[in-house]
């Protein structure tokens, strides 16, 4: 999380309290875990930021410097080759 | 940010009769940290808790290990069942709804009040620069 720039894509298992400020400088927000109540879900919409929860494989697809696109009005995030 | 969520989990306090409040919903969100657990109860539940945990200090209030439970949200004129009954689910625990605890802190008005309001103007108050654009 120590790497993140503005604007990043915050690709994670699940968010925890402490990774609010990594959270805060990204564009959008994929986790592996989670459902609608979970801590990505809330903080998100409350900060607007665009989040897709539960893809259950992202953290194992999506390595650090891939370019991702993230549609999270119908849930889809894609690697952008 | 939060701890001993396990020891209120293993209070195993019935759903719906409690929320946390306080500190607890800036310190789920990672606002700050909290140093215990506040939890307000329905009278229901109160009544059967005070029979056997101790009051606390202020006698305000009951003391069961890190967790601090209270009947009433002083000083405050919402209903506490009304604060309990819109609690948002987060991670499985129901916490009062942030408008409340804004509201709450206004209202009070304590140094760590406007500290805690500053906080949460900052935090609702992302960079939107990248997204706008």
């Amino acid at each position: 999380m120590v790497n993140m720039t503005q604007g990043d894509v915050l690709v994670a298992s699940m968010t925890r309290p402490e990774m609010l400020p990594a959270m805060k400088k990204a564009s959008a927000i994929v986790t592996d875990e989670g459902g609608v109540t979970c801590h990505a879900a809330i903080v998100s919409r409350e900060l607007n930021i665009p989040c897709v929860i539960g893809t259950k494989i992202a953290t194992t697809m999506i390595k650090d410097g891939d370019r991702v696109e993230v549609n999270a009005t119908q849930g889809i995030v894609r690697i952008i080759k | 940010m939060l701890p001993y969520l396990d020891e209120l989990k293993q209070l195993n306090l019935p759903s719906k009769q409690y929320a946390i409040f306080g500190s607890g919903p800036l310190a789920i969100r990672g606002i700050r940290e909290a140093r215990d657990i506040d939890v307000l109860v329905k009278k229901d539940l109160w009544d059967s808790l005070a029979k056997i945990y101790p009051p606390n200090e202020k006698g305000n209030g009951l003391i069961i290990g890190h967790v601090e439970v209270f009947s009433q949200w002083e000083p405050f004129d919402v209903n506490v069942n009304e604060l309990i009954d819109t609690a948002e689910i987060i991670e499985n625990l129901p916490f009062v709804r942030m408008e409340y605890v804004i509201e709450w802190k206004k209202h009070v008005g304590r140094e760590k009040d406007k500290k805690d309001l500053e906080l949460i103007e900052d935090y609702l108050k992302s960079d939107r620069t990248l997204k706008d654009s």
